[in-house]
């Protein structure tokens, strides 16, 4: 049976950050620990936080990804050295890996980390996967674990980001750094479930731009024009404007059924642009020509009822359970550069309160703001962008 | 109509764009806002420095928080300090968010040193891609912040650097002006803490000394005195008051003088003390001083001026020590001394005196005993027992001859003479060669000069000791009998080896041969004397010896000796 124990802090020296998060999270015996995940702002040096915990805890292992900044049980930060981590001890899980995950390549990569998952560790019931968030199909991540380990397991996690350049991002397995790499965790303990929500309070405007040519998750035209510089004039962003300069307002929106619309509180699901390649956009998804992409305005209002909204369902679904874990992704471009600290960490403790126990005390939480999320909707898988995603383990 | 709508689809799109517009605008401002609100927030992360930096205790650990603090503060990706020393060559690097090996740390801190050199101290300066580029092309950064900071005394000077490195420099805000300052503001802030830390850590450290001293001061079984600019006592401690019988309160005011001088003090001494000390020079004199009851003692004292840093005497301390138990007990060992002395040569003259009249009448009784021998006056048998008296009595006489020969080595001074060494070995085996059953050869080999300057007569006994001893012992009936003498001359000093190849020495009493009385041989026709007065020789002509040998296959006997008058050691010899 599993356990989990979570800190976060903001502290300058990377060995030194996973030294102290780990005595927090696990008191005088560091080592005593199976997994260890970290998540870390842009500005640590990885290398150093691989090692410092693999010297730590040698014989745990250690999965790493870089972010634009941390949630923990501690609150909210979102600076160049954030870390929080999450330890868990227990043997019912296994762990799959890989380096050079693109967008072209997605689906047999993650197929080769499912089956391998699944070959080493019978009763796999829930996958939490973490991958670059740069040049990315996170659908055919999916579909590929849907392949092995059928539509009823939920896939829970976030892809990597670093500041919001979309200059670079990292995972680390062990004592191998990525920088386009993945991996997926998963569980096997039978006494654990989990649920998942995500919600994001975005609103289409005006028309939407048409793909007219793309290529597996990257658009070559949108309205018959060449697609980025489409996109920044939609926008009304210079041409020199980077995706740093795109992501906050830059929010593209599918349209969703009406049953799934209603579920999600939204008509539309959000997707972002984190890199371009010329005028060649590099989609979160694959993407059929002819899909209409609606340009988004966020409202804040909504984003705060959409939240509440969410955090309810999921008290009612928990209802006569215990919550023992909750992992957290968050949009980036829902941070500092979409609401003030304030109104972000309010945001935040709405989403926590609900959650604590009968003492008061928040469950090991770990959470991060990345490029994207994963969540079910309409009982099924779904990729998200812009999102406030959650995903509570209970029993 | 369909004008009107094409008209409306614009104003749509118009607006839609206006909208979308909007939104970038207001991320603009939203942008803004966060910049003003980071900036305030970097500036509380440096207040917080500041007061976690005041706090600091040791440098290291100072050192280590400003680091963390540039990286915190500016967010730049690496922050580095040089410190370096006093010593042109010595310095110290110290980095966060950047590892570096040894050889990479080394050929950096080469380019900081020069960087340290070009810049002005206490401003901040930004160093752009290209000027990286092209002046410090080693530095593995894109570019950076630094400020050079000057200790007063100029003994310690600082470069501070705040920078992204090529790979990762996107990731980071641009250095732009704002971050200067904010890096200016730091570095200032951070200079002061750290003058400031210092004085308080001298001031700690003087304290601590200066607590460790007083400690010692009181502790110590020597007397302290500290007397004011004018001599006059300020402060005493416990073995002051032991020593001479007086408290602090009986003489704080007073010049020592006043109390400590008495009818046989040294009026000269005074005088030299009093001179010394107007010159601004410790003294360190024994004199006689009288304690509180009246009683003298004498005093070794050693009074230090204390300057200020001007050079003007503040303080007299002065270390004392009663040695007035000391002094009667050197003179005791003097007397006694000077007594010995005066024994060892009466005795040396006595051995010399009984020595000389016991052989007179030795060789008388020698002498008539051979006579008796030769006038065939007496049976076989008779003549058979006069000859074992004569061999009784020329042990006797060679052991008077060695004692007379210690006698004199005793007595006499080392003298330096020219010595014709090839000519003394012939002139010494001619004597002995008689005496040799089986004959025996000579050889001799002499490498350098053959003129040695030393002490021909010691140098005679010793070849004549130890070329006799390769006679003596020879092995019986070997027809190439030998003892071989080599002279290598070293100019400043000479060795000899005596080499036979006799019936050698037994490994366990090689280490006993230069022993008084000691004979290897139950057989031995010697007197016991000979190797000790050998040693005794090679001791007193300032010389070393050593013995091999290998039992059935000879002895080497190596003397090393010095051959200048200036080399030869002035030992007296241990009896």
């Amino acid at each position: 049976m599993l356990s989990f124990y979570s800190a976060s802090a903001r502290i300058i020296n990377s060995r030194r950050a996973v030294n102290e998060c780990m005595e927090v999270a696990l008191g005088e015996n560091l080592a005593d620990c199976s997994v260890l995940i970290l998540h870390a702002s842009i500005g640590h040096n990885f290398e150093e936080l691989l090692d410092e915990a693999h010297r730590l805890a040698p014989h745990a292992s250690i999965l790493l990804s870089s972010c634009c900044g941390v949630v923990g049980r501690e609150g909210v930060s979102e600076s160049m050295k954030d870390i929080a981590l999450m330890a868990i001890k227990g043997d019912d899980f296994g762990i799959a890996h890989c380096n050079e995950f693109y967008g072209h390549n997605a689906y047999h990569k993650t197929l080769a980390m499912a089956r391998e998952l699944k070959q080493s560790k019978p009763g796999i019931n829930m996958l939490y996967f973490l991958g670059s968030g740069i040049n990315t199909d996170n659908n055919a991540v999916i579909q590929a674990c849907e392949e092995v380990f059928g539509e009823q397991v939920t896939l829970f996690g976030a892809t990597s980001s670093d500041n919001m350049k979309g200059f670079i991002n990292y995972q680390g397995v062990n004592q191998h750094l990525y920088q386009h790499g993945a991996f997926l965790l998963g569980f096997s303990d039978p006494t654990l479930k989990v649920e998942t929500c995500a919600t994001h309070g975005f609103v289409a405007i005006g028309e939407p731009l048409v793909v007219t040519s793309c290529q597996g998750n990257t658009i070559q035209t949108l309205n018959g024009k060449p697609a980025w510089s489409e996109y920044l004039r939609r926008l009304g962003l210079p041409e020199n404007a980077t995706c740093g300069d795109t992501i906050p307002v830059g929010a593209l929106g599918e349209k969703l059924s009406t049953t799934l619309s209603e579920e999600y509180g939204n008509q539309h699901l959000l997707r972002v642009v984190t890199s371009h390649d010329g005028q060649n956009m590099h989609y979160a998804t694959d993407i059929k020509q002819g899909t209409e992409l609606w340009l988004t305005k966020r409202d804040e209002a909504l984003i705060f009822n959409e939240m509440e909204k969410m955090v309810n369902q999921m008290k009612l679904k928990l209802i006569g359970k215990t919550p023992v874990a909750v992992f957290h992704a968050d949009c980036l471009a829902r941070g500092r550069f979409l609401h003030n600290r304030i109104i972000k960490e309010e945001l935040v403790s709405s989403m926590q309160v609900p959650f604590y126990d009968k003492q008061g005390n928040c469950p090991p939480w770990l959470g991060m703001y990345g490029f994207g999320e994963f969540a079910r909707l309409g009982n099924k898988n779904t990729y998200h962008n812009y999102t406030t995603a959650l995903y509570v383990l209970y029993r | 109509m369909e004008e009107e709508y094409k008209k409306l689809l614009d104003e749509f799109r118009a607006l839609q764009l206006r909208v979308t517009r909007f939104s970038a605008t207001e991320q603009e401002l939203i942008n803004t806002r966060d910049k003003l609100d980071h900036e305030l927030e970097q500036y509380k992360r440096l207040q917080q420095l500041t007061q976690k930096a005041i706090r600091k205790i040791s440098p290291h650990d100072l050192i280590n928080t400003l680091l963390e603090g540039i990286v915190d503060v500016v967010e730049t990706e690496v922050a580095m300090i040089l410190i370096k020393g006093p010593e042109s060559k010595s310095y110290s690097v110290y980095t966060e968010g950047l590892s570096l090996k040894n050889d990479e740390t080394r050929s950096i801190a080469i380019i900081l040193e020069s960087l340290l050199h070009n810049i002005k101290p206490h401003e901040a300066f930004i160093l752009e891609s290209s000027t990286i580029q092209e002046q410090y092309p080693g530095l593995p950064f894109h570019s950076f912040l630094c400020y050079r900071v000057e200790i007063k005394d100029h003994r310690y000077s600082f470069l501070v650097l705040a920078g992204n490195t090529n790979k990762n420099a996107p990731l980071f805000p641009f250095l732009e002006n704002r971050l200067k300052t904010l890096f200016d503001i730091l570095c200032h802030q951070a200079e002061s803490i750290f003058l400031n830390q210092l004085r308080s850590w001298e001031i700690q450290r003087a304290k601590k000394e200066l607590h460790q001293l007083s400690f010692i001061a009181t502790q110590t079984p020597n007397a302290v005195v500290i007397a004011n600019r004018q001599g006059q006592i300020d402060w005493i401690n416990h073995a002051f008051t032991q020593m001479t019988g007086y408290t602090l309160r009986e003489v704080k005011g007073k010049k020592p003088g006043e109390f400590l001088h008495g009818p046989d003090t040294d009026n000269k001494i005074i005088e030299e003390i009093r001179k010394a000390l107007t010159q601004k020079e410790s003294v360190e004199k024994t004199i006689i001083n009288y304690k509180k009851d009246g009683e003298p003692f004498v005093n070794q004292l050693q009074i230090t001026p204390v300057q200020d840093a001007s050079g003007k005497v503040v303080n007299y301390i002065s270390l004392e020590r009663d040695i007035t138990g000391f002094k009667r007990t050197e003179k005791e060992l003097i007397n006694k001394n000077e007594e010995l002395k005066k024994i060892n040569a009466e005795l040396d003259n006595f051995v010399y005196s009984v020595s000389h009249d016991l052989r007179s009448p030795l060789l008388s009784i020698k002498g008539l005993l051979g006579l008796i021998l030769h006038s065939h006056l007496v049976s076989d048998e008779v003549a058979g027992y006069l000859k074992m008296a004569e061999t009784s009595i020329n042990r006797l006489d060679g052991t008077i001859k060695d004692i007379l020969e210690y006698s004199r080595n005793a007595r006499t001074e080392v003298l330096q003479q020219e010595v014709d060494v090839q000519k003394l070995c012939e002139f010494v085996f001619q004597d002995l060669r008689d005496d040799a059953n089986p004959p025996i050869t000579l050889k001799t080999k002499i490498t350098g000069s053959y003129k040695i300057t030393t002490d021909r007569n010691r140098l005679g006994a010793l070849l004549k000791n130890l070329m006799s001893n390769a006679i003596k012992y020879a092995k019986p009936n070997h027809p190439d009998a030998y003892v071989e003498v080599v002279f290598i001359n070293h100019g400043k000093f000479f060795e000899c080896f005596v080499n036979d190849n006799g019936i050698g020495i037994s490994e366990e009493y090689q280490s006993k041969v230069f022993d008084m009385f000691f004979r290897g041989h139950a057989g031995s026709s010697g007197t016991g004397l000979g190797l000790y007065i050998v040693k005794e020789i090679v001791q007193k002509m300032g010389g070393t010896i050593s013995l091999s040998s290998s039992l059935g296959e000879g002895t080497s006997v190596h003397l090393s000796l010095p051959s200048e008058k200036s080399e030869i050691k002035k030992e007296i010899p241990i009896r």
